[in-house]
């Protein structure tokens, strides 16, 4: 064990005076009901400056390829491990595009280049939505690794209503994170990147993404 | 080496381009914290938990750091303790120099700025590049950060055009942010791709997962986390939090007091290294623990309340001696009211003694704290162990004790103050460097007692 560590830890323990800790608080997370919560998380996301589309299960292929060819981006980031990346593909596949996807198949080592140089946009989906602050929570994993949602200049993300959650600490408790622990990398994504630092004026894209765009899938309505 | 704090907030003020810059900055910002917390009693509802949640954490800070060591091992990440700034940085170094790392991108960390980390990798021949926005600008301009959130916020627009004109190759002089903006982005962008190590600070770490928290805007956090093979964290003691349920509060109240976001661009919450399926990460995650004084503050009653502090910054955009003078005058490396509590704990009351007197009293930074750091009464405390101090000035020393020989006598306190009243037109009209700016008092032409007298006789 370190003689550092050792010193440090046997202050603390030596310390005579221990802070009260008897400050009762009632404080709750904000809750909305089924109505405000997605227009709580749709209004939220608009003031970070993040692009909205609501679209439904048959045609968000179809608008994520109006997106790229009314931005001409040709060259996007895909899985082909997940549904909706497959869906992606077919989509593209259907008609001739000009675009060319290609799926984050291999370590960062011999990807990386090509993903900092040459890949405008990327497509994945989110595991859920915070109504609260407008955020999308991104867990990356092998299908959907973390560099998917960071380095493409335009992030376009799909989300369905149904994993959409009040807020942070809901998302804690149903994942049961406390005691099952934590994904290698877990995101919470409220807006495109952004920096305030030149004399308070917001720029857009400072490091990451310049642009985040959702597409929205509403819960249908019984 | 003592530092001269009069001196250079006195400086300070005659720079009509700092007051300018710092002026519009805190005004921004105030109004921004303001406008997050529109509900009041929820305001005092968050402050108490805020204040309780770390208060319970500092209960039980030395369990809850070996918690924390023991689930970040388990989750693979390399926990090291430095007792030292310098033990800091040779841990760090010899990180680095295991991987045969030459270029260093950094994410914002106040910790590292603490133990002068890129001066010390300067040294052994590794750029350590900072590229948060604000500290890549202070970086190149070859200055220190002068507010701990927004550390280039004593320049202005043109002035950083300037610095990017001057310092980057084929760059022209440009006021358009966006354009600035971008520069920066493209420069940085190829040093992400080029870097062999990854550094940045902690905002939470969670005892009980072995969490990784950080909290950001820009994406280079993420950026210098994520694509060097080797990330080095490092954070102060204090920086520990018991359980995961406790972050969201936290955050709520950090990035509400900061920026009044209700949330920041990114949070990243990171348990570890690259795993075997993964395809990018880092491979190696390593967390420095600093105390550096830490665990000397711990041992006062009073004063273990700085330990709260999760730097937002609120304190110092609510003072009106920082918004005046700036960051730079206290010429330590946290300025404003924490500033003037941590560095005269950290560094010596004898060093650092003098910036505990840049303050009004005004009580505002206690007042917006969101863990409710009585930073007044700390200040106070501070002062009154200064002044007991034997290096006082003789003058002072004097003023002093003929004042507590009167104040403590009633009848010469009467005395004196039935001659200063009655004599007032003959108090004198230089007082020192108070009469330098200032017209110098004159007292009132009866005493509070007899004020006070009459008005019962009334």
């Amino acid at each position: 064990m370190s003689i550092a560590k050792d010193n440090i830890l046997q202050r603390l323990r030596a310390a005579k005076h221990k802070p009260s800790t008897e400050i009762p608080s009632n404080w709750q997370p904000p809750r909305f009901d089924k109505k405000e919560r997605l227009l709580q998380f749709k209004k939220s996301l608009i003031m970070a400056h993040a692009d909205i589309i609501e679209t439904t299960e048959d045609t968000w292929a179809q608008e994520l390829l109006k997106i790229a060819t009314s931005k001409r981006l040709t060259q996007w980031l895909y899985s082909p491990d997940t549904v909706s990346g497959l869906a992606f593909n077919r989509m593209v596949e259907s008609q001739p595009s000009g675009i060319t996807l290609t799926p984050y198949n291999q370590p960062i080592e011999t990807f990386k280049s090509q993903l900092f140089h040459e890949i405008e946009a990327s497509f994945t989906e989110v595991k859920a939505g915070i109504a609260d602050t407008g955020t999308l929570v991104i867990i990356p994993d092998k299908s959907e690794p973390r560099l998917m949602s960071l380095v493409p200049p335009v992030h376009v993300a799909l989300f369905r209503e149904s994993t959409l959650l009040n807020n942070f600490s809901e998302l804690i408790e149903q994942e049961n994170w406390a005691t099952k622990g934590l994904p290698s990398n877990a995101l919470l994504v409220s807006g495109p990147s952004k920096t305030a630092d030149i004399q308070q004026t917001l720029a857009y894209g400072a490091h990451g993404p310049k642009e985040l765009i959702v597409l929205i899938i509403a819960d249908i309505k019984t | 080496m003592k530092n001269h704090f009069r001196e250079q907030a006195v400086e300070a003020l005659a720079d009509p381009s700092i007051r300018d810059n710092f002026r519009g900055a805190m005004d921004f910002l105030r109004d921004k914290r303001q406008a997050a917390f529109p509900n009041n009693d929820e305001l005092a509802e968050l402050r108490s938990l805020g204040h309780q949640i770390k208060a319970n954490t500092l209960s039980r800070l030395p369990d809850l750091l070996e918690q924390l060591e023991e689930n970040c091992t388990k989750n693979g990440i390399h926990v090291h303790w430095a007792e030292t700034p310098e033990q800091a940085c040779e841990i760090i170094h010899s990180v680095i120099k295991q991987h045969d790392g030459k270029l260093a991108v950094k994410g914002k960390s106040m910790v590292s700025e603490e133990i002068s980390l890129n001066h010390y990798l300067e040294a052994q021949g590794i750029e350590a590049l900072e590229s948060d926005m604000g500290e890549y600008i202070v970086q190149l301009a070859n200055e220190t950060p002068s507010h701990i959130i927004m550390p280039a916020i004593h320049k202005n627009k043109d002035q950083i055009a300037h610095l990017f004109e001057d310092k980057i190759e084929d760059v022209k002089y440009t006021e358009s942010v966006d354009e600035l903006i971008g520069t920066g982005r493209r420069i940085l962008r190829e040093k992400f791709f080029e870097a062999d190590i990854g550094l940045s600070g902690v905002n939470f770490a969670v005892a009980e997962t072995g969490t990784l928290c950080l909290v950001e805007n820009e994406g280079n956090g993420r950026m210098c986390t994520t694509v060097p093979p080797v990330h080095i964290a490092i954070t102060g003691i204090e920086k520990v939090v018991e359980k995961l349920s406790d972050i969201p509060p936290l955050l709520s109240l950090l990035t509400r007091s900061a920026t009044g976001q209700n949330i920041s661009t990114y949070f990243n919450m990171i348990s570890s290294p690259r795993k075997t399926d993964e395809k990018d990460g880092p491979k190696e995650v390593h967390l420095v623990l600093l105390d550096n004084g830490r665990s000397r503050m711990f041992q006062d009653e009073t004063l273990q309340q700085t330990l709260r502090c999760i730097r937002c910054g609120a304190c110092m955009n609510h003072c009106p001696v920082y918004s005046r003078i700036g960051g730079h005058a206290y010429g330590t490396v946290y300025p404003g009211p924490i500033g003037q509590v941590v560095m005269p704990q950290i560094e010596g009351l004898d060093k650092q003694g003098e910036m505990t007197e840049g303050c009004s009293l005004n009580g505002a930074c206690g007042e917006v704290c969101p863990v409710e750091i009585p930073l007044p009464s700390l200040i106070r405390k501070l002062r009154e162990q200064k002044a007991a101090l034997p290096s006082r000035g003789r003058k002072e020393a004097i003023a002093w004790t003929v004042w507590k020989g009167i104040y403590g006598t009633p009848f010469l306190y009467k005395c004196f103050t039935y001659a200063a009243t009655r004599f007032r037109h003959v108090s004198p009209k230089s007082i020192g460097s108070w009469t330098d700016y200032r017209v110098a008092p004159k007292p009132a032409p009866k005493t509070l007692h007899e004020l006070i007298r009459e008005r019962k006789n009334d």
